[in-house]
Formats: C-alpha cells, structure tokens, sequence
C-alpha cells in the first residue's frame, strides 16, 4: 500500500474531472477518488486513504477547518493546496491553516503533477518566486504575536477573563453574567482590555487575538474559570 | 524587553536578483560577478533588509517547512555566511544607545 494515491477536492464538476483525467492519463498519477466538499472528503480518505489529498482554493469551506479534520484521521494524508494562480493571501492561508504545500497552475498539469510527487516524498512544496514574501508575512505574524503576548501580561486576571469571553462571542451583558458582575463593570473591563491592547474596538480585539494565535491560551483561562 | 544585541544583514543595494524561468540570479555588477539561487536562499536574500533577525528567519523556515530549529538555524548561517564571503551583505550595526 505504498503507491501514491491521490484524492482530488474542488467544488466544479468540470475541473475536478479535467484535472483528475490530466493526471492519470497524461502524468501516470494514480488519482483513488474525487470529491466536491469537506463532508465527501472525509468519506472517500476514509475509503482510499489517499497519500496525498489535493484541494482546490475554490472550496467553500475553512481551510483550517479542513486541514485539521483530514490531520484528525486515523491515516493523515498529506495536503497540497491548488490554485489557478499565485495569490500571496492564499498561501499563507494554506501554510497556517496546516498544508504542506500550495502550487499553482503557473507551470501546467506537469508542475501539479511534480508538486503531488514531492509532497508524497514528505517535502514540503511552496512556489519559489512566492517563498520570500511567504516568510515576510509569517515574521510579520510573529512580532504581532509577540507584541500581542507582552500586552496580555499586562492585563489583570479578570480582564484576561473579559477578554477570553469576548472572543468567544459573548457580547457585555452576557460577560456580565457570565462573570456575575454587574454591565458597568463589565463595560469597565473591556474598555481597560481595550486600552491596554492598543485596539480601538472589541472586533478588532477579537481579531487581533485571532491572528496572533493566543486563542487558545484564552480558552484555557475560559476553562480554568468555568 | 531584548537586550540582547544583535547585527543584522543587509543586502548592497547595487545587487540585482533576477528570475529566469528555471532559476534565480543574484548579479553583482561591482565585481562583474553571477550567483545562482537555490529558491530558500533567494528567500532568505529577500529578507536580508537589515530589520530582520536570524531567529526570525529560523522560525519562519522551521513553520513552513516543518524542520527543527537546529538544522534550519545552521542553514540559514551557512546561507548567510556565503552571501558575506561573496560580498552579497553587510551587517547592520546597534544603534546609538544600544550597544
């Protein structure tokens, strides 16, 4: 069971279709399956436990969400994002969302075909022309994350709280609730969080903590505090 | 919060990177002199800037790739250090008051 197999992902009929016969018949890639959205994914790897699960940037579906679910299964395949053309926006989604690899169709059927083949060996596969602004963006991610830790030290116990409930959705009154303290407090709070984050609005907290991946250090204080 | 001083590499502006279709280049044209690229140093060219730390570098190599820190960081010198030899980089130095 060592063959490569791969199982194609694209929402368009046609494209799955064209792409899959491509390289079966043109490139001797031995395409197992084809499927249009997470929930037929999950099925057919589950079915033909693919080497290597290629997935078009078309798919109306989270890519992170994605990505961990395949990397949940029991036998993960690898994952090579595909798009029609470079977009910077795209790749990086791909890189942080837990792909191995993001080619485009820039080079052909020849150079997907070439992507799928390297993915399989365990390398890891990012156009060469896209892989410095690829880091630059990812260094990016890393003082903002880090300027984003420094200022959480800064907040209290309670507003960590605030904050952590915030991202989970709540809106004040139910932090209020949550925290059994009362609206203007709560008000209070978020407004300290505010300040001290450097953010000028709760959306924009909530995003910055998104991006800085220290959503999951708050769930824990959620947790810890339920 | 760092105090920890470190120089940082800035590649001579008088260098030009070149993409041809299969290849990088980087063309020197003090020395008259051709580099050929593999794609990570040519990434790694293009964040020599003088603001960008070795670690920084090292860390974003190591998520892409999925490589431990300790081969990626002997990489990235070694990258580093050729592009010295070649006369590619220099290195910025503290500013006034932090060193």
């Amino acid at each position: 069971m060592n063959e490569l197999r791969v199982l194609i992902v694209d929402p368009r009929a046609i494209i799955r279709a064209a792409v899959a016969e491509s390289l079966v018949e043109d490139h001797q890639v031995n395409v197992a399956a084809t499927a249009d959205d997470i929930g037929s994914t999950l099925l057919q790897a589950a079915r033909v436990e693919p080497t290597v699960v290629v997935v078009s940037t078309s798919l109306d579906h989270a890519l992170s969400s994605f990505c961990s679910r395949l990397h949940g299964m029991e036998k993960p395949p690898r994952i090579l994002v595909f798009d029609a053309e470079p977009d910077a926006d795209a790749l990086l989604d791909a890189i942080e969302s837990g792909a191995d690899g993001y080619a485009t169709g820039v080079h052909g059927m020849s150079g997907l075909a070439a992507a799928i083949r390297a993915i399989a060996r365990g390398e890891s596969v990012v156009p060469a022309a896209m892989l410095g602004s690829l880091l630059r963006h990812l260094i990016q991610r890393q003082r903002e994350a880090a300027v984003a830790a420094e200022r959480l030290v800064n907040l209290t116990p309670r507003e960590r709280e605030v904050l952590a409930l915030l991202v989970e959705g709540l809106d004040q009154d139910r932090i209020a609730a949550a925290l059994v303290i009362s609206p203007e407090t709560a008000r209070t709070h978020l407004q300290r969080v505010l300040r001290k984050l450097g953010v000028h609005s709760r959306v924009e907290a909530v995003a910055l903590v998104a991006r800085t991946g220290l959503a999951d250090r708050l769930q824990h204080i959620v947790e810890r505090s339920a | 919060m760092t105090t920890k001083i470190e120089r940082l590499p800035l590649r001579r502006q008088q260098v030009l990177l070149r993409d041809e279709e299969t290849r990088s280049l980087l063309v020197d044209p003090d020395r008259g002199v051709t580099h050929v690229l593999n794609p990570t140093a040519r990434a790694i060219w293009e964040l020599c800037d003088g603001a960008t730390t070795l670690e920084e570098v090292v860390n974003a190599i190591c998520q892409v790739f999925s490589v431990p820190p300790g081969p990626a960081s002997r990489d990235v010198a070694e990258v580093l250090m050729q592009f010295e030899e070649a006369g590619l980089v220099t290195w910025s130095s503290p500013g006034p008051g932090e060193g």
